[in-house]
């Protein structure tokens, strides 16, 4: 029998190509990462834009430089300031992609991406976010809001990591929960929903998708295939012509399957 | 196992689909008699029958059609395409362009006003104006004047809309390049091109509509050996 404080973290995910994308013939430009780490867990989504030659390429680094540096500061220092490390954790993957398109010669803004980055552990739930997209909690089965689109008047316009004020635009905020799901934006209206003018957790979608990913594990599932499935599927397609990425991270009472 | 899939499981929402105020500004002057109001009257009905075989453009744009001749009148308030009925328009009356202008950034900010209270997200709205002469409830310089000016320029240098002047027959191009936004010249319409001008609304409007985050829309040029209209320096 597991201790009774004993948990695992369990993170999964997919990005799929919109139906836009796919018309066009454009691969998908959104891309998401995890880490699995001794009592945290730490998931990340990009949404590389349409407008960049390289969204695709940023989106990626952002999220793979994100979640590597959380995962080595969480290594080294089990108690850091997971708000200060996911602003650190930022500015890393923006120094990579300024990197990567230094070498090949082109403007940073060539490697426009948002990025939404989440930490759960024992304690809490802290995300940083920049631009759309959006981050919910899950506790028993009560759904909450961490973190909404970035403000911008009209529904084409974001901030983007790779912007020259990047920092001003980083929105850290935490809660609590033994969940945490996020989405970009081509998603995130089955997570978040508008409400006479506010936005709400759409706990149709948010419980039955954890409970049942907790199940799938017991059932060996892959749980990275049943999300892609279900991204894919034409009903979630109809949110959205856009990329979509929903990741979801959350912790079990005992040892791993 | 396999037979309870997420899709099956969970419940998703319908979506909620941003929304693009559009709205046309026409000229139905005594002077738009004749040819040009019946293709005026076909370019509208081109327009709505091509947006509706576009899924995406039903669900997203509302059009709104202003004119001004016997005064300046909003004959179809902001209305979604599924449910917009083409209004037949017939000419008279003098060129009270000005007003009606005004009118249409008024009504653009108010819709605006209306997508933020019930919390729809929108895209930058369209104000397209079609006319073939020259406004008679203004004159350069007066007050009247100034305000458009200040509400088109400053309204596209806000990005509060997308302003669009196209000239047709005896059009005062001097004037409409005046009005238009820095940047953005006014077009002549070639003759017999009505279809094709708004074939080409059409594609843009739809192009709008399914464009995605920060991302800068190509819209087909009008201008060129194909194009239905002309830039006259």
């Amino acid at each position: 029998m597991p201790e009774l404080n004993e948990r695992y973290y369990v993170a999964c995910g997919a990005s799929v190509a919109g139906t836009r994308h796919i018309r066009d013939q454009i691969p998908c430009e959104d891309a998401w990462a995890k880490a699995i780490l001794p009592g945290a867990l730490a998931i990340a989504v990009a949404d590389g834009l349409s407008s960049a030659e390289s969204g695709g390429k940023g989106a990626e680094i952002a999220v793979n430089t994100s979640v590597g540096t959380i995962a080595d500061a969480l290594m080294a220092d089990k108690d850091p300031d997971i708000s200060n490390l996911i602003r650190m954790a930022a500015g890393k993957g923006r120094e990579n992609i300024e990197r990567d398109a230094c070498l090949n010669g082109v403007e940073i803004s060539s490697y426009a991406t948002t990025l939404l980055v989440a930490v759960l552990t024992n304690e809490c739930v802290v995300c940083g976010h920049i631009g759309d997209g959006a981050c919910v909690t899950l506790s028993a089965d009560i759904a909450s809001v961490l973190s909404l689109p970035g403000p911008s008047e009209y529904a084409n316009e974001t901030a983007a990591l790779t912007g020259k004020n990047w920092e001003s635009q980083l929105r850290i905020s935490s809660g609590t929960g033994s969940a945490v799901i996020c989405a970009t934006d081509g998603c995130q209206g089955a997570i978040v929903r508008r409400d006479e003018g506010s936005f709400i957790p759409y706990n149709p979608f948010i419980v039955p998708l954890v409970r049942s990913l907790e199940s799938y594990i017991s059932e060996g599932r892959d749980l990275n295939l049943e999300i892609s499935d279900l991204l894919t599927s034409s009903r979630m397609q109809a949110l959205s012509s856009d990329d979509m990425t929903l990741a979801v991270g959350f912790c079990l009472p005992g040892e791993p399957f | 196992m396999g037979l309870d899939k997420l899709e099956d499981i969970v419940g998703i929402p319908y979506p909620q689909h941003p929304h693009c105020a559009t709205v046309l500004v026409l000229d139905t002057s005594a002077s738009m008699s004749g040819n040009k109001i019946a293709e005026l009257n076909e370019g509208l009905r081109i327009l709505t029958d091509e947006l509706k075989e576009d899924d995406l453009a039903v669900k997203r744009i509302d059009l709104a059609v202003i004119t001004f001749g016997k005064g300046v009148e909003l004959v179809r308030p902001f209305t979604g395409i599924s449910a917009f009925d083409p209004p037949e328009l017939s000419a008279g009356g003098y060129t009270p362009m000005g007003a009606a202008i005004l009118e249409a950034v008024r009504v653009v900010e108010e819709r605006k006003t209306e997508y933020r209270t019930i919390g729809t997200d929108y895209y930058r709205p369209w104000i397209f104006l079609i006319t073939d002469g020259q406004p008679t409830d203004m004159r350069k310089g007066d007050e009247k004047w100034e305000q458009v000016i200040e509400a088109v320029h400053g309204g596209e240098k806000d990005h509060k809309f997308l302003f669009w002047a196209l000239g047709v027959d005896q059009a005062n191009m001097t004037l409409l390049r005046e009005i238009s936004p820095p940047g953005r010249t006014p077009l002549m319409l070639k003759e017999a091109k009505w279809a094709d001008m708004f074939l080409w609304l059409s594609k843009s409007l739809s192009q709008i509509s399914d464009s995605r985050i920060g991302e800068q829309i190509s819209l087909e040029s009008p201008v060129g050996p194909e194009g239905w209209g002309v830039i006259q320096l």
